[in-house]
């Protein structure tokens, strides 16, 4: 685990963030009340507005602890689990993983989930660095199908097909 | 008796026999596979339940449960790599026992002891669940909401190792559960013109994106590892004489599960520990725990076991989750349009007893499945991560689209994925935020009942006996949690000048 003695008050000032930002933006910009609420308890924001404050104090808390934690120890600032690649190459890992999930999910409305998802499983295959084709080109391809005839044929979910939408049965 | 029959008549049915046979198998496989969870395996069978009856959707589900807890102690057994957190115990003897040869007999006394603890935990369940759920017959929307406001205190404070980040992630749930339409007034709350959003977050998404995409997410930033081999699994069977020195610990072990099992928030992990150390230190083998004992590994899988059953309890009686997989059944009962709680037990009572029926038949599946297939599940841990987790994001996909037909849950999946990634690699637990998320509208919804019965008097929230034992329950057990947990308390303490 990335475990660094900063942590813990990057995510408590980033919790205290988050907390005031939705308790004066989106609150006031995204929950409607009513011209007139007879019990300021039952309002739709009252709820929310509970929660964010919890939040806020929670991570006041996060923050008091990691700045005190800064103090009062040395600061080391890396990873400490051997399990993890080193920070730039995960940074690097972590990055293209993430934008091959968005890149799969346009893909599905375009060309459709059968298609989209044949591509998804050899891409994130060939990036997890297995080169055995003759294994994973064969579960790419029939995966998706299986799961295509399953939730279309069995159980009635129509899934998107894109430009194939013309091969539907 | 006509309840009874009507139930028979739902759960004798081929469909409903072979989803459960074949959750229990899935649910073997998936615990077998290290990287796997059995919340994962839950969650990626549940799209796979929508069009079934309720009855046999849920009871696959539950066989993917029963059979997950039992797997995971495969590859804790043969490989030392417990499949769930609950088979970190049995790791203890298990593998030491399969270094000497003596892996058969290991997993056929895990099956053994599974089995039996499953079924006395599936028999407390049926005697227990319909006498609680009488007396929360008396309860209304005050004392539900202490109880959910109990449930939610016990389940944050205790299911990670900082208590502060197990509240911030309840309180990030709770917050995702009142994204949609106000359920008093109709207005929209933080749905910002996406009419997607309108019927809130939805739970198939936020689950899968919580439980299976973090995982998948975090291989790719992990160093390539080799799965260790498995071993041969050679050597010799366990015997009736083996199984009967054991049945002493089995017993205690399944009773320590059906407790702890029963109690919101604690789960398998310590009740195989509390069972194991038990059966160590009243065992005439005490001295050999942790050498390859066969008496540790039947503590262990008894006490990790019993609890399955018996975390229904909470679920079914007072339609409130225990852990995070009856979280998500909770979640399978509402896309079947069921409530579970005191009502259920009124109005749907064949469902009720056709559960118990199917889930007394799981114990049975386990042991057959179990004992024809120890050979196989010992190899599922051969299969490559650069495969499986591909194929588990497509089936992922698959899911979140199926449950509303929307492109838009996909969407929702993924980044919901991202921030459980967050939350994995910054040490907060998912758990709290999938409960709360599933309670929040309860939680709101008994709140503001409560407020409409009062007009507005804070005080419904005092007004029986019920309500004052949650919320004295509610305070003990955040007393106990703050002086247990390695949060707060222990911090300060650590510091020169403060606490004790």
């Amino acid at each position: 685990m990335w475990i660094s003695r900063n942590q813990d008050v990057l995510v408590g000032s980033l919790l205290v963030g988050f907390a005031l930002f939705g308790q004066f933006y989106l609150i006031p910009m995204g929950v409607h009340a009513p011209a007139r609420v007879a019990v300021e308890a039952l309002a739709p924001a009252f709820w929310p507005s509970i929660i964010l404050w919890m939040t806020l104090i929670f991570g006041g808390v996060l923050l008091v602890m990691g700045v005190f934690k800064g103090l009062h120890h040395d600061p080391v600032v890396g990873e400490i689990d051997s399990e993890y690649l080193p920070s730039r190459e995960a940074v690097f890992r972590l990055s293209v993983a993430v934008v091959l999930l968005f890149i799969y999910y346009f893909l599905i409305e375009t060309i459709g989930m059968v298609a989209a998802s044949i591509l998804a499983i050899l891409a994130f295959t060939w990036f997890s660095g297995e080169r055995r084709y003759v294994v994973f080109v064969p579960v790419a391809i029939l995966l998706p199908f299986a799961l295509y005839y399953f939730f279309t044929a069995i159980a009635h979910v129509p899934l998107p097909l894109g430009y194939f939408e013309l091969f539907r049965t | 008796m006509e309840q009874a029959v009507a139930a028979f008549h739902l759960v004798a049915t081929w469909e409903t026999m072979l989803a459960l046979f074949g959750g229990v198998f899935i649910g073997t496989v998936v615990g077998a596979i290290p990287g796997m969870t059995v919340t994962m395996g839950v969650a990626l069978t549940m799209p796979f339940t929508f069009t079934m009856a309720p009855v046999t959707g849920i009871l696959l589900l539950l066989g993917v449960y029963k059979g997950g807890i039992y797997g995971g102690s495969i590859t804790a057994i043969v490989i030392k790599t417990p499949g769930t957190p609950a088979a970190a115990c049995t790791v203890l003897d298990g593998y030491p026992m399969a270094q000497q040869g003596q892996a058969r007999k290991a997993l056929e006394m895990a099956l053994y002891s599974s089995c039996i603890a499953d079924f006395i935990s599936n028999l407390s369940l049926i005697l227990f669940a319909g006498w609680l759920a009488a007396l929360a017959l008396e309860f209304g929307a005050p004392e539900f909401f202490t109880l959910i406001v109990f449930s939610l205190t016990i389940i944050a404070g205790i299911s990670g190792e900082n208590l502060v980040k197990g509240f911030v992630s309840a309180a990030l749930g709770l917050l995702g559960a009142t994204v949609g339409l106000d359920m008093i007034y109709g207005t929209d709350r933080f749905v910002f013109g996406q009419y997607e959003l309108m019927g809130g977050l939805s739970f198939i998404p936020v689950l899968i994106g919580l439980f299976a995409l973090p995982e998948i997410i975090n291989h790719y930033t992990k160093k390539p590892t080799t799965v260790a081999k498995v071993r041969a699994l050679d050597g010799e069977h366990a015997t009736m004489a083996e199984l009967k020195r054991c049945l002493k610990s089995i017993f205690r072990g399944s009773l320590i599960g059906v407790i702890l099992g029963a109690i919101p928030g604690i789960g398998g992990a310590p009740a195989a520990f509390l069972s194991y150390s038990e059966a160590r230190r009243t065992s005439p083998q005490g001295k050999n725990f942790g050498n390859g004992e066969i008496e540790g590994v039947a503590a262990s899988e008894a006490g990790n076991n019993g609890v399955a059953g018996a975390t229904l309890i909470p679920l079914l009686a007072l339609g409130v989750p225990g852990d995070v997989i009856t979280a998500v059944i909770l979640g399978a009962f509402m896309i079947h349009g069921l409530r579970p709680g005191p009502v259920l037990f009124q109005e749907n009572l064949d469902i009720i007893y056709a559960l118990f029926m199917g889930i007394m038949f799981s114990s049975v599946f386990l042991f057959i499945i179990g004992r024809s297939s120890i050979r196989l599940f010992s190899r599922i841990a051969d299969i490559p991560n650069n495969i499986l987790f591909p194929a588990v994001l497509v089936l992922c996909v698959y899911g979140g689209y199926a449950i509303n037909n929307s492109v838009f849950d996909i969407l929702v999946m993924i980044l919901t994925g991202i921030l459980g990634f967050a939350m994995l690699r910054t040490g907060f637990p998912a758990a709290p935020f999938l409960i709360a998320f599933v309670l929040g509208p309860l939680l709101e919804d008994n709140f503001r009942q409560s407020l409409l019965l009062s007009y507005g008097s804070y005080e419904i929230f005092f007004r029986g006996v019920i309500c004052w034992i949650f919320w004295t329950l509610t305070v003990l057990s955040m007393l106990v949690i703050l002086e247990r947990n390695v949060g707060v308390l222990r911090f300060l303490k650590k510091q020169p000048g403060g606490g004790a």
